[in-house]
């Protein structure tokens, strides 16, 4: 004997799901022929593509054997005696206010785009914020700061303050550790701000993901979303809440990377205008989130602020976005207007 | 989120991995053949080159790829790109604007076909609703990943126990029922919501999809 009918959470029985498969007949077959001139074209395409990186790496290997070569026969630095990995670290994307880079090349100057050595050093004055990509992390270097872009990946904070964005859980892959005199902060992901004090102490906050602190005698400490650590000189260690709406994070919107949404998903764009503001996405039943990874955006928000690109973006889709709940992003279907009454 | 999945193809592929791009293809070509199909009216030469010119700047583009969506909506994304491309070529976007594609075009109907579900309170009144069900299921089916399609093909269609679907995919029966529940689940979730834009009444009183889906 057969059970009694099951329903699905939409209240459609089993057998419902099965009768309208049946109805709906066989989904249209590629022809044979069809599908073997297709594979054809496209595998050549697939290969060609394949061979052309292959000779983009070689060529860039060879280039590298060339400099390398270059640069010991012209004497230019003894590699044994310094292990740092050297060559482009980061990418200078913005600053504002007064900023010093050195070495600063053969130009005398620094633009957008420009490779940043590893041994660059940055500092800003009082009103100087810089932004750097260090892959794809972003780098953002407050008022009053000095760091040496040690090797890929490490950074040294020797004054100031400095943000890092590792852009979301899908780039934990890429580590950025943050060395002071006080400590080294490795981030587990995603946003979090460290802080070096002329008083000599050092504070590190997280507004996404966890951090840890690794103290100079070898103690670590874990923070996490909306906690904050202060160590000071001596190595006393004070746990505090920061809540990643709080004021200590306002520098970091002055300085924003910008954000491509042409071609991507709008859940993209929403995760990324979260993380700025520090909010928690939430989107309101029966909004999945399916639906907003596949409403695709396009055109640019390039030179607007947040909530200009919000409203903009937001404007083009069937979604309204709601701020009025404290540190959320509430994300919901537009109500429609019934045409003809 | 990301489609660790997909990701993991995408990099199997650019590292030419050669049994990676027969799966890749046999995988996505048919659906995204049939996805450009059903914007062409059925002009299955049209189709052809269309989906062929699609797969052929995806597959030179993998780097783009960032997981964030799955991979069929990257590939759909691309294949929308060259259909307007040859649709401008040839002149004859008129002929091909039909209800049905505008409808799976709607960015929250694409959302839906992609977490993919059905209610079926009536039956379709009329042969053109007909199609379009069947044309939906279809979509439907094209976005669930490919083992639920297939799996949801061979008990429905093909009318075979669970034995013999366990035999023919090489697993147990009981890994086939579990993944026909989860089939049956992820079918059921994009169905309830796509077939009420046909013109079915919600139980809310009121269409998802709003004027072109809504009854007087």
């Amino acid at each position: 004997m057969s059970p009694s009918p099951q329903t699905g959470p939409e209240g459609l029985l089993e057998d419902e799901v099965g009768a309208l498969i049946a109805s709906a007949g066989r989904r249209p077959e590629v022809d044979a022929r069809v599908r073997a001139t297709v594979f054809a074209a496209v595998e050549q395409a697939w290969q060609e593509q394949g061979a052309q990186r292959r000779r983009r790496r070689g060529l860039k290997r060879l280039l590298a054997a060339s400099l390398a070569g270059m640069a010991l026969l012209l004497g230019w630095r003894d590699f044994r005696q310094d292990p740092a990995v050297a060559g482009p670290v980061g990418v200078f994307v913005a600053a504002r206010g007064p900023v010093q880079v050195a070495p600063l090349g053969a130009r005398g100057l620094i633009v957008a785009g420009d490779a940043l050595e590893a041994g660059t050093s940055i500092s800003t004055g009082g009103t100087g914020e810089v932004l750097v990509n260090l892959g794809s992390v972003a780098l953002r270097i407050g008022p009053a700061t000095t760091v040496v872009l040690d090797s890929d990946g490490q950074v040294r904070l020797d004054r100031g303050r400095v943000y890092v964005d590792s852009g979301g859980p899908a780039d934990h892959a890429q580590r950025v550790v943050v060395d002071t005199p006080l400590g080294r902060v490795t981030h587990l992901g995603t946003e979090f701000q460290v802080r070096l004090d002329p008083s000599r102490l050092l504070s590190v906050s997280v507004r996404e993901g966890s951090v840890v602190i690794l103290d100079g005698a070898g103690r670590g400490q874990r923070i996490t979303r909306g906690q904050g650590v202060d160590v000071a000189a001596g190595g006393a260690v004070t746990r505090l809440a920061v809540s990643p709406t709080d004021a200590s994070w306002e520098w970091v919107g002055r300085l924003l990377p910008d954000f491509a949404i042409d071609g991507r998903p709008l859940s993209a764009f929403l995760d990324w205008y979260a993380r700025e503001e520090g909010l928690r996405l939430v989107l309101v039943p029966p909004l999945s989130r399916p639906q907003v990874e596949r409403t695709i955006l396009s055109g640019s928000i390039s030179g607007l602020t947040p909530r200009q690109a919000l409203d903009a973006v937001m404007a083009t889709t069937r979604f309204d976005y709601d701020t009025s709940t404290p540190g959320e992003l509430r994300i919901q279907l537009r109500k429609r207007v019934t045409q003809g009454t | 989120m990301t489609y660790e999945d997909d990701l993991q193809l995408v990099g199997k592929l650019i590292r030419q991995d050669q049994e990676a791009f027969r799966a890749f293809f046999d995988d996505y070509f048919p659906r995204l053949y049939r996805f450009v199909l059903r914007r062409l009216q059925g002009d299955s030469e049209a189709a052809r080159d269309v989906a062929q010119a699609a797969l052929i700047k995806a597959v030179r583009h993998l780097e783009s790829y960032r997981g964030e969506a799955s991979l069929f909506t990257w590939i759909c994304q691309i294949g929308r790109h060259a259909l307007s491309d040859y649709l401008a070529r040839n002149r004859r976007q008129e002929i091909y604007v039909r209800r049905l594609v505008d409808l799976e075009d709607d960015p929250q109907t694409r959302a839906i076909l992609e977490s993919i579900p059905a209610s079926a309170e009536t039956e379709p009144e009329n042969q053109r609703e007909r199609d379009d069900v069947a044309s939906l299921v279809h979509a439907a089916l094209d976005y669930l990943p490919h083992r639920y399609a297939q799996v949801l093909e061979m008990k429905y269609l093909e009318d075979l126990p669970v034995e013999s679907i366990a035999e023919r995919l090489g697993v147990t029966a009981i890994a086939v029922q579990s993944l026909l529940a989860r089939a049956r689940t992820a079918f059921r979730e994009a169905s309830s919501s796509l077939l009420p834009s046909l013109g079915r009444n919600d139980p809310r009183g009121e269409s998802v999809f709003g004027a072109q889906g809504a009854k007087p």
